[in-house]
This record gives C-alpha cells, sequence and structure tokens, in this order.
C-alpha cells in the first residue's frame, strides 16, 4: 500500500461537469483529490480487505439475528420499543438490503480493523463506483498509469444487478428515490442510485423526503400525488423513528430500501456485541457499552462513540482518563460506546481510511478518504486508488 | 498455445463497462415537475350520454324549472361526494398550488370521521383538518347511478387558476378527469365515470419526514455517514 503524486487530468474539472459531479469542492475546499492515488497489491485487496469484509459482513449479520430476536439488545440498540416487531418482521421476511460501507484502519499490512458500519445511509458511492473508476480509465488511456493498473471497484455493476434482484423480489418496476433538501452531496449519491436502477430498467421518479405525503388511509404519497409503492432513502431510520411518519413507515405498506432491520446493522451498538460473540477476532477492536465500562482498561486509550453518531461527530478519544482529542456534534444524548483505540494510518500528513462496500452480501470495492485529523470527518478528502502487482 | 488458468477471483477488480453516454448530466438536479395527475379512462366504444354542468342551484333550477328539487338533491350529493373523495391538503398553500389563490377552502373535521386513522400520537394539529378546493360547480345527468331510485347521477366538479395546474381552465372530477373547458357547460360522460369512487387516499398530510436534520452549518455536506 502506497500513496503516490500523480498529475491531476488537465480538464478534470470539466469532466466533473459534464457528468454531474457537483460536490467535488465543498465550501472551497478539495473534497475529491487526484493529485495522488493509493496504490494496492492484489494480494493486499483480496487477503486483508476483501476477504475479511466478507467476514466481518456476514458475523454482522450473526448479530442481527441475535438482536432482533430479544427485546433487551434492541433496547440496548437504541431502537423504541414500538418499533421491535417491525424490525424483527423485516428481518424475519428477509427483505432485501442494498448497500453498506466497512470503515476499516488498515496500513498495508496486519489485520484490517473494523471501525465501524455505514449499513444504512453510506455516502461517497458516486464517488466511488464512478468517479474513481472513470479516473483510472482516463489515466489508463493517457499513459499517466500503467495498462495492468486495476481497481477494487465493481460496485456499479453490482448496484444494477442488485436494484433489478430488488424489483424483482417485490414485482416493482417503479421506485421512488428520497434524501433530503439543501443537500447537494446527498441528491448526487441519490441521482447516482437512479441511474444505476434506471439502467436495470426501473424507473426512478425523485421527492424530498421533507416533501412526502401521507393520507388518511395511511399511505406515502409523492408531491404529485403518485402512491410510494417502494423508496429508496437516504434518510436514516434511526431520524425515520423518531419522526412524525415513522411508525406509520414501519408499518405501512411501502417498501423501503434499506429496510428496517438496517436500523440495527448500522448501529453503533454493533461493536460491543460483536466482540462479546467473536472475541479476539483479529479484525475487531475491543468495545463495550457504557454500562460495562468496568471491563474498559483505564489506563488504555479508547475511543467513545455515540450509537448514533455520523460523520465523525461527537467522538472522544480517551488516553489514560485524558480526553486527547474530541470533534462536537449534536449526537450522544441516545447513549454511547467504547471502543478501544487504533491509530490510523499516517501517509504523508494524512490518516487514511479505507471504505470497504458490500452490494448485497458482496465485497463490492472500496474507497480511500484522508483526514488531517486523527478522526475522520466529512472534512476528510476522496483520493482514488488503483491495484499494481 | 498455453491455456490461461484463471486462479484469481475474477480477472478483474472492477466494472467492466459503464456506459458513459447513459452517466452523462448536462442540467443540474431538479425535483419532479408538480402537477395533478390526470387520469385517462378508457370508454371502450360505449355511447356517452351528454351531462349538465351547474354552477350553483340556482342555475340549474332556471336551466330545469321543473327539476328544483333534482337540482337541490344533486347539488348536496355533489356535496357529500367531495368532502369524500375529493382532494384534500394539509396546508392552504399545497392546496392553492395546485387549484389557485382563494380557490380553497379549510375543513375541520373530528379524528373519528377519518377512516383508518388510528394514530393518537402527537398529531392534533393536524387530526382531520385539511384544506380542499371549492367545488365550483357539480355535473348532473340523468344516468342512473346505478341503482333503481331514478335519482339523478352528480358529481362535484372542479376547476383550478392556477399556472402549475396542467389542468388550468377544465373542468374536471374528484379523481382529476377532465370533463373539458370551463367555458363549455356540457360534457360527456360514460357509465365508467359513475361508478362510486373509493375514498380516495389524498395527502392529508406532509412534513413528517426531515426534522431531525439538523443544519447548524450553512453547508451541503451530507449528514450520511
Amino acid at each position: 500500500m502506497l500513496r503516490r503524486d500523480i498529475a491531476p487530468r488537465t480538464d478534470w474539472q470539466n469532466t466533473a461537469q459534464e457528468y454531474g459531479f457537483s460536490f467535488h469542492t465543498i465550501d472551497d475546499k478539495a473534497y475529491w483529490d487526484e493529485s495522488a492515488y493509493y496504490q494496492f497489491s492484489l494480494e493486499q485487496i483480496e487477503h486483508d480487505i476483501e476477504d475479511p469484509t466478507q467476514e466481518l459482513h456476514e458475523m454482522c449479520l450473526h448479530v442481527v439475528d441475535k438482536v432482533v430476536q430479544s427485546q433487551a439488545l434492541l433496547t440496548d440498540f437504541c431502537i423504541p420499543e414500538a418499533f421491535h416487531e417491525a424490525v424483527s418482521d423485516s428481518w424475519q421476511a428477509k427483505a432485501p438490503s442494498l448497500y453498506s460501507r466497512l470503515d476499516l484502519a488498515y496500513d498495508g499490512s496486519g489485520p484490517a480493523k473494523l471501525l465501524e458500519n455505514n449499513a444504512d445511509t453510506p455516502t461517497s458511492l458516486y464517488e466511488s463506483g464512478f468517479w474513481q473508476w472513470l479516473w483510472l480509465e482516463q489515466q489508463v488511456d493517457s499513459g499517466a498509469l500503467p495498462n495492468a493498473s486495476d481497481q477494487f471497484n465493481s460496485l456499479q455493476e453490482k448496484l444494477i444487478m442488485r436494484f433489478r434482484d430488488i424489483a424483482n423480489h417485490y414485482q416493482l418496476k417503479n421506485m421512488h428515490f428520497s434524501s433530503c433538501m439543501d443537500s447537494d452531496e446527498d441528491r448526487g449519491t441519490v441521482q447516482y442510485l437512479q441511474d444505476c436502477a434506471s439502467q436495470a430498467g426501473l424507473t426512478t421518479p425523485f421527492v424530498y423526503i421533507d416533501d412526502i405525503g401521507v393520507t388518511d388511509t395511511h399511505r406515502f404519497m409523492d408531491l404529485g400525488n403518485n402512491q410510494i409503492d417502494i423508496a429508496f432513502k437516504l434518510y436514516p431510520w434511526e431520524f425515520m423513528l423518531k419522526e412524525e411518519f415513522g411508525e406509520i413507515a414501519a408499518y405501512c405498506d411501502t417498501k423501503w430500501v434499506e429496510p428496517i432491520w438496517k436500523s440495527v446493522l448500522s448501529n453503533k451498538a454493533l461493536l460491543p456485541l460483536l466482540w462479546e460473540m467473536f472475541p479476539n477476532h483479529p479484525n475487531l477492536l475491543p468495545s463495550y457499552f457504557h454500562k460495562d465500562l468496568d471491563k474498559v482498561d483505564k489506563a488504555g486509550k479508547w475511543v467513545k462513540k455515540p450509537i448514533f453518531s455520523r460523520e465523525g461527530a461527537n467522538i472522544m478519544i480517551i488516553d489514560n482518563g485524558d480526553v486527547i482529542a474530541q470533534t462536537g456534534g449534536e449526537y450522544g444524548d441516545e447513549g454511547v460506546i467504547f471502543q478501544q483505540f487504533t491509530a490510523l494510518p499516517k501517509f504523508a500528513d494524512n490518516y487514511t481510511l479505507i471504505g470497504s462496500w458490500l452490494v448485497n452480501d458482496m465485497p463490492a470495492g472500496i474507497s480511500v478518504r484522508e483526514d488531517n485529523s486523527l478522526i475522520t470527518q466529512d472534512t476528510s478528502r476522496f483520493v482514488p486508488h488503483i491495484i499494481l502487482g | 498455445m498455453t491455456k490461461t488458468i484463471n486462479t484469481a477471483k475474477s480477472t478483474t477488480k472492477r466494472t467492466a463497462n459503464i456506459s458513459l453516454p447513459s452517466m452523462r448530466k448536462w442540467f443540474a438536479f431538479r425535483p419532479l415537475a408538480v402537477s395533478m395527475s390526470v387520469v385517462f379512462l378508457s370508454a371502450c366504444g360505449e355511447e356517452p350520454e351528454i351531462a349538465s354542468i351547474y354552477t350553483s342551484v340556482d342555475e340549474c333550477s332556471s336551466s330545469n324549472p321543473n327539476y328544483m328539487q333534482e337540482c337541490k338533491v344533486a347539488y348536496q350529493a355533489a356535496k357529500d361526494e367531495a368532502l369524500r373523495t375529493g382532494p384534500k391538503f394539509l396546508g392552504q398553500a399545497d392546496c392553492e398550488y395546485e387549484f389557485g389563490q382563494d380557490n380553497c377552502e379549510y375543513v375541520a373535521r373530528s379524528e373519528e370521521q377519518i377512516p383508518g386513522n388510528n394514530n393518537n400520537a402527537n398529531n392534533q394539529s393536524s387530526s382531520g383538518s385539511f384544506f380542499m378546493p371549492l367545488m365550483a360547480g357539480y355535473m348532473m345527468g340523468s344516468m342512473l347511478g346505478g341503482n333503481s331510485r331514478n335519482r339523478p347521477f352528480s358529481q362535484p366538479m372542479y376547476t383550478s387558476s392556477s399556472r402549475n395546474s396542467a389542468l388550468r381552465g377544465r373542468w374536471f372530477g374528484a379523481t382529476g378527469k377532465d370533463y373539458g373547458s370551463q367555458r363549455n357547460r356540457t360534457a360527456k360522460v360514460y357509465s365508467s365515470d359513475l361508478k362510486p369512487k373509493p375514498t380516495v387516499n389524498k395527502t392529508v398530510k406532509r412534513g413528517g419526514f426531515g426534522k431531525s436534520v439538523a443544519r447548524s452549518k450553512a453547508s451541503s455536506r451530507s449528514w450520511g455517514g
């Protein structure tokens, strides 16, 4: 695993505009950074990332299977009681899921460590599935990268196949897509998923989540008052559960992608339970619920994470009892977990994080993100990667 | 010739082919155009009846002096039908977006009257109250409404003055079926138009999702993960 400098494509901003990649620069800071790339060996990708991703995902599903059968565990996961049945039902019914991203700490050798599982609303999908793919094609075509360069990235073809499967499963051809207002980035991610679904033969109307309406007979409608039979929502279940339409959403006829059981898979409470069920697994870090604080070695270095945190908000790093780094945010009221600290590897001046994608249950590629700080936040940059050697 | 033995999991680790033309975007993202859906019913060659559209009981009575009672009954039936099957909106603005300014009325209804409403949580504000377009007229015809009581058929008629509506300046029914220009006072009706309509699932409330996103920073960043 190497970080190499490379000249950016001369006209990449125009290409971005041509393909509708509108959020490569955010608040005047580069988000997409192609002045460098990461190079992995095929062995590193397959042995150290792809196989563990598959195994970790299967372990996570074992945890979900255990949690949905226990009121006490669902409560530990901060899932309100009114939704326990809906979560359990959707898991038992094997309601199909679309995608996930496991965040891994990996430096090129030794076991990758699972930091968390973004299984409900993972973003940076367009950049991963399409845009870095296009970068590689063009850099190979121009001779800047060797012909033998490959990339761990079958996201787009797997997403298209998966949309076809989901449409067949429900016998529905019209899938609504939804995200919230005011985020170009989320709208871009959802537009990408619409493109993939459309290539799978679906029709893909869009409605902002804020605009979704409900009828007196508990059907969801889009802004044109067309019924929503199935919807992809880039909006987390943990928000939906506490909002006014939450209960209707959980029990109505509308099918959701992701399904409601993903509220268990994407939950940080997964981490202590993984450690409990698969202790000392090489790809896991010791993790504990707050109530098991006595098991946390106070002299060690720990990360405190809210159960529902996103984009690195409200994270605290504690070393021997002292807070050495922390981020602000609005999460944490619902409870926290403790995970043993592992340093992200440093390449040049950057802390580097691997996002390892799954579509349905299959590893489907990686994204590499860099941050100047120990805690990867939404200020981090996306850097492309290649496989060579 | 050497035979290639493929021991890797796949020959390449990336998407084999992406259709670039289908990924091009020349325009910015836009929400869907908003319009009330227009229902086209197939009439399968049957003979239509010509029905009349009146804007008031008086107008009906003066055109049909011998049927004053029928005019009243038909009007009331259309009013009741409008309440049951007509478009409903939570907000005045949503209603006026479709039907035009000053074309909507507030209707207060108690909770029990709403079929299927067993949700008693924190929505007193909405309970059963909503905005409906004003009934701009009613259609009356001699066709029997599927019963033998010899009552004239009637149904509520709406118009829209909104530039957002595809039905601006048209007469249309509660399902959005277009009965022609507002200048006309007669319309062709097929028996399929007269089938009893279900209590229509019109959207009564929006904005029940999306409140959790605290946007402390003015930015377009994802709150995703």
